[in-house]
């Protein structure tokens, strides 16, 4: 749509400015108080809950009175208050969330930092301060100041939305190509993750690393390896708690995949045969014959030989070779002992 | 076929050979219903590539009921080859051990570990809490693995209690001395 002629943009501006004049008489004439009432109950609020009151009241003018036209407005106009009130710490809480609200991250950081310095305990001003950091680039620091929220006894979704934006801008901004070991998007969620369950995060983090592992590097390398394994935990985490994960099979297919040459070094030792394992539940249809994904078959009865468990192998491959051709499933009953299957 | 190998009727130089030959001559000998000469096992470690643990200690346990003892630092074994070792426990192993394997059966990341580690708790009869009877039901209904899990716990219940999941719990609360 292109932009309206200039005329009509002083016109339309013309028409805001009186909607908002008339707004505020509406206002005064229903018997409210005007936002000069409200600002000196304000400045004049004495303990923690009038305080509170008080800001709440402003804060439900937002949008309705010329002077508080948005979120935005509302944080610069909490810290042009005379008199010391500016820097109540209720004040400027309300000023760091108006300005994380509005998307001014960077402008958040010194209301939000003098209020957890007055009192560090709190996880609420800690889980907006990550927010307040991500939005000002600094997606690491963001990552690192939200665990300490969830430490504090804070949780809540829009903490989880922030520490998940943070984790993608961290692989936008520092791709994982150019990493030596695991890619910071990854390394940067360690101390988050090992204090709270992010189901999405961890999916995400597996997701992201197996799209990165096939562009830009190998699963046999080195830094492959590493990548591979991160996956394979990320995904195991996940899978192993919920079946609720949008794609969950193929995801587990693809961590399994990825770990192969990992599986082999750590001689067992990663969650591979389990990725397999959740891969064929998961991609087993409830309403029909068959399998979903049915290259998990084989793959996992290749897995149940090597582990011993000749049974499941023989099962595996017979339910494979039920479905179709597959000289992987002919492979494993060739490998079998005399004494197992048919 | 131990002669073939060795060069000797009665195994001598069978303990001089390669840790994955005597593994695998010790497998070959237990399918076939031999006792192997004594010496012949190499270590309970995973550093035969040739040869699994797991699949070692199935070829032990192959014929009918027998049991093997844990491997020292049994819980540092791989998943495939710590369920394996659990699987073939004595019940002497299981009793030792009994709150090592709690802490199996309820942290272990790994499905199959925490049943394998239930019905080692089960051959001992130590319910630990109901948390071996709560896996066991778990684990029956598992749609991978279940029909396995079933016949492992009917071989150490001695009996079948059948498809209904309250016959289940019953007869190991039963069994486990859990029942209320």
């Amino acid at each position: 749509m292109s932009a309206p002629p200039a005329p009509l943009q002083r016109l339309t501006a013309l028409l805001l400015a009186l909607l908002v004049i008339l707004g505020a008489r509406a206002t005064s004439a229903r018997g409210e108080p005007s936002l000069a009432d409200l600002r000196r109950a304000l400045l004049e609020a004495h303990g923690d809950a009038s305080v509170g009151r008080a800001l709440d009241a402003l804060q439900a003018r937002v949008g309705r009175v010329g002077e508080l036209p948005d979120l935005s407005a509302f944080g610069d106009w909490l810290g042009a208050l005379p008199d010391g009130r500016a820097a109540d710490p209720l004040v400027l809480l309300r000023r760091g969330w108006a300005y994380v609200g509005s998307k001014r991250g960077q402008d958040a950081l010194a209301p939000l930092e003098k209020v957890l310095k007055d009192d560090p305990s709190g996880g609420l001003v800690r889980a907006y301060l990550g927010e307040a950091l991500r939005q000002a680039g600094r997606l690491a620091d963001a990552l690192a100041m939200l665990a300490t929220a969830v430490k504090a006894g804070y949780d809540a979704p829009h903490l989880h939305e922030s520490a998940l934006e943070a984790v993608l801008g961290l692989r936008r901004d520092r791709p994982a190509r150019e990493a030596e070991g695991l890619p910071a998007y990854v390394q940067a969620p360690g101390p988050f993750l090992l204090v709270v369950e992010d189901d999405a995060l961890h999916a995400t983090l597996a997701r992201a690393l197996l799209d990165d592992l096939a562009a830009f590097d190998k699963p046999d390398s080195v830094r492959g390896l590493l990548w591979a394994r991160a996956a394979g935990e990320h995904a195991w985490h996940v899978l192993a708690r919920t079946d609720q994960v949008e794609g969950g099979a193929r995801l587990a297919l693809d961590a399994a995949l990825a770990l192969e040459s990992a599986d082999n070094v750590a001689q067992g030792r990663t969650p591979r045969f389990d990725l397999l394992a959740r891969a064929y539940v998961l991609g087993k249809p409830t309403e029909r014959e068959g399998h979903d994904l049915p290259e998990v078959l084989p793959l996992l009865a290749e897995a149940a030989l090597s582990e011993g468990r000749y049974e499941l192998a023989h099962r595996l491959a017979r339910e494979r070779l039920e479905l179709s051709k597959s000289p992987a499933a002919r492979r494993v009953l060739l490998k079998l002992p005399p004494d197992i299957g048919d | 076929m131990l002669e073939a190998v060795t060069g000797a009727r009665d195994g001598r130089g069978a303990v001089a050979l390669p840790s994955g030959e005597r593994a695998l001559l010790e497998e070959a000998l237990r399918l076939a219903g031999v006792k192997p000469p004594a010496g012949l096992a190499p270590p309970d470690d995973e550093g035969l590539s040739a040869l699994p643990l797991a699949r070692r200690l199935r070829a032990r346990t192959h014929a009918g009921t027998a049991t093997t003892p844990l491997p020292e630092r049994f819980t540092e074994l791989a998943p495939g080859a710590l369920r394996a070792a659990l699987l073939a426990a004595t019940p002497a192993d299981v009793d030792a051990h009994a709150e090592v394997l709690s802490g199996v059966l309820t942290r272990s990341p790994y499905a199959r570990v925490r049943t394998a580690a239930a019905l080692a708790l089960l051959t001992a009869k130590r319910g630990a809490g109901g948390a071996v009877e709560r896996t066991l039901l778990e684990a029956l209904l598992d749609p991978l693995e279940g029909p396995e899990n079933r016949a492992l716990a009917v071989v150490r219940l001695g009996e079948d209690p059948g498809e209904d999941p309250q016959e289940w719990g019953r007869v190991l609360a039963a069994r486990l001395g859990t029942a209320k």
